[in-house]
């Protein structure tokens, strides 16, 4: 079996699920690079004029992504580096058994790939590993999992199968590059926080030499280290939690395909150590790379499990959609809103750059909303997958419910350590209703964000459950749409 | 059942007593003995980790360690480190031994000591190997079967 049969043979929502993977890992790297470049632009405005010698207008914002972009080749050469002193030490050995190099030849032929299969490992070794090693795909065996080939040989094949889906899906590769993109936005951040950091220093100096100072910038202080740490450490975390995610969601695919090629076996999960504490760390389990063990052997038996096993994502994507257009309306207004000035000052900000900056501020909402678009991608296709995955009257309503839910919670949680509102909310004595007066043309841009998050979640679980692209296509636009026609309203 | 390397052959004996399923694998373990690293490989894993180790690479283990340390007692004959360990007649059964598993046993050859010294070096390991104990015996009786002849059994 080739891989056009192996694809064949393998359902829709296998297919649904690769597709998630693909792009949930590309949209992390264009958050983690958009970001990271827009705080250093922000902080070290210096910084992009000088890598490009050129008069150019988005210099501040291309520069750092410049270096983003080196900076992910250099950590990626680091990190192979590191793999082979790190392979050197676990003397990956080729394995030397027949019979195992020949079950390994046979499913990787189904999965039209050429695999190696090594081993490492003492007696006690019991783990499988899909690894890239140069442009070589292998599969370690640690020495203890050897004897399952004979002890129990169905188990055996699938775990091969599982690792093998993981080489063919080019999981080993796109990983080291997410951890590559996560290791340069966190320099690139470092940076711009070490400026930020030797600014406030710099201010204590001069308030070090007039004490009298100390009373007014003091309150300033404490609030701009509060709201930094807030701002960064929950958006790290979330995107730590939607790379954890999008991990989970690949070990269901590497299950479904591995199903797909050599049969369904839920032994290993049935057997697993693990599986008693399914139900104690409900938290904790966003935080692990595998899906609980007991959502895998469900998610073999049916496969709409593998959609409603991880509804985080929704989470993750109003959080990420908000933090999205709020970094635009902060990039829109940042030089006009430093004292809470009225809804007027910002329109008339923003209708003087756009006759000054006419291709930079379209490029900035344009980008602003192609990133909306693709999480209002990823959430169509994950709501259309479910429902075409299970569609019993129950799981479409318990959907209906919750996403609405789920995705207004990541929009709080985005607004409430959004710095420019935390700002907001302290000019204003901490009143919400008196923020909300001052600054209410921002907040109904977010809402009508919000309601075509509605909008299209709900779209998405009532209608059809195969739609043709086009339609999805048009809905993904409703929440930057329905955004950027408020900002047309308002401003 | 020959081989160029009486250590091997000490070790294949112990597995094909223990888990002759295993005989396909035996370069393997043999490969993997003096690897004692574990745990967390680069690249994606299966994520459900092996409940309970597997018999076949611990008894090809264990077996390469007790030839070594006989293998020590032999270097060492003449000293006092091991005297009381062997009988008069052992040294020479001990040589034997060590040239050709396959064809000797060291019955008679070791004193209760050297019995207790040998048997307890196959308690000790064990121990490490996280073998349920039903298997840790298993291990345990064939290879003191295979060095003593019936009296381990």
């Amino acid at each position: 079996m080739k891989e056009s049969d192996t694809r064949q043979k393998t359902r829709p929502h296998v297919r649904a699920i690769a597709w998630e993977g693909r792009w949930r890992a590309a949209y992390l790297i264009l958050i983690l690079g958009t970001f990271a470049s827009l705080y250093v632009g922000a902080t070290l405005p210096q910084l992009g004029p000088a890598i490009i010698p050129f008069k150019f207008w988005a210099a501040n914002l291309v520069g750092p992504a410049i270096i983003f972009g080196a900076a992910i080749a250099m950590a990626l050469s680091v990190a192979r580096m590191g793999q082979r002193l790190h392979l050197k030490r676990r003397r990956l050995r080729r394995t030397r058994s027949a019979a195992i190099r020949k079950i390994v030849r046979e499913i990787s032929a189904k999965f039209d790939i050429r695999v190696t299969p090594m081993t490492s490992g003492g007696p006690r070794d019991g783990r499988m590993s899909a690894l890239m090693i140069g442009r070589h795909r292998v599969l370690r065996i640690g020495t203890a999992a050897l004897p399952m080939a004979f002890h129990r040989p169905e188990d055996f094949r699938f775990r091969v199968a599982h690792e093998i889906a993981h080489l063919s899906a080019n999981d080993p590769a796109r990983e080291q590059l997410v951890r590559a993109a996560y290791v340069s936005a966190g320099i690139l951040v470092l940076v711009g926080a070490t400026s930020v950091a030797s600014s406030i220093l710099g201010s204590l100096q001069v308030v070090a030499r007039n004490p009298g100072a100390w009373v007014t910038f003091e309150p300033i202080l404490a609030f701009t280290i509060m709201a930094n740490a807030l701002s960064l450490g929950i958006f790290a975390l979330n995107l730590l939690l939607e790379h954890r995610s999008a991990t989970r969601l690949r070990e269901f695919h590497a299950d479904a395909m591995a199903g797909a090629v050599v049969g369904d076996v839920a032994t290993p999960f049935l057997e697993s150590a693990d599986r008693k504490s399914d139900r104690h760390a409900i938290l904790w389990r966003f935080f692990k790379r595998h899906p609980p063990p007991l959502a895998r052997e469900q998610a073999i038996a049916q496969e709409g499990k593998v959609f409603t096993a991880d509804l985080i994502l929704f989470v993750l994507q109003g959080y990420l959609t908000v933090t999205v257009l709020e970094a635009l309306l902060q990039l829109l207004f940042v030089n006009a809103s430093p004292t809470l000035v009225g809804p007027e000052v910002r329109q008339r900000h923003l209708i003087d750059m756009f006759a000054t900056h006419p291709t930079s501020v379209l490029a900035t909402v344009l980008s602003a909303a192609a990133l909306m678009a693709l999480s209002s991608a990823l959430i169509t296709a994950r709501l259309q997958s479910s429902i075409a995955a299970v569609s019993t009257p129950t799981v479409r309503w318990r959907l209906i419910t919750l996403v609405p839910i789920l995705l207004t919670g990541g929009a709080l949680m985005a607004g409430a350590s959004s710095q420019a509102v935390l700002w907001g909310l302290k000019q204003t004595g901490w009143n919400f209703v008196e923020y909300a007066r001052a600054y209410y043309d921002g907040l109904l841009v977010h809402a009508f964000g919000l309601i075509g998050l509605w909008i299209l979640s709900f779209a998405a679980l009532l209608g059809k459950t195969r739609r043709p692209s086009i339609v999805r296509l048009a809905l993904a636009q409703l929440p930057a749409g329905s955004a950027v026609c408020a900002g047309l309203l308002v401003y | 059942m020959t081989s160029a390397n009486p250590r091997h052959t000490f070790a294949r004996m112990v597995l094909l007593e223990v888990s002759p399923t295993d005989a396909p694998l035996f370069e393997d373990f043999v490969a993997a003995s003096d690897d004692v690293k574990d745990g967390k490989e680069i690249g994606t894993d299966f994520g459900v980790v092996e409940v309970a180790a597997m018999v076949g690479p611990v008894a090809v283990w264990l077996a390469q360690k007790v030839f070594d340390h006989l293998l020590s007692w032999a270097a060492e004959i003449g000293k006092k480190t091991i005297e009381g360990f062997l009988v008069d007649s052992g040294k020479a059964k001990l040589k034997a031994w060590l040239a050709a598993p396959d064809k000797q046993t060291l019955k008679g050859a070791l004193t209760a000591n050297g019995r207790a010294e040998i048997m307890g070096l196959v308690a000790a390991l064990s121990a490490r190997s996280k073998l349920p104990p039903s298997e840790i015996r298993k291990i345990t009786s064939r290879i003191a079967a295979i060095l003593f002849g019936d009296e381990g059994k």
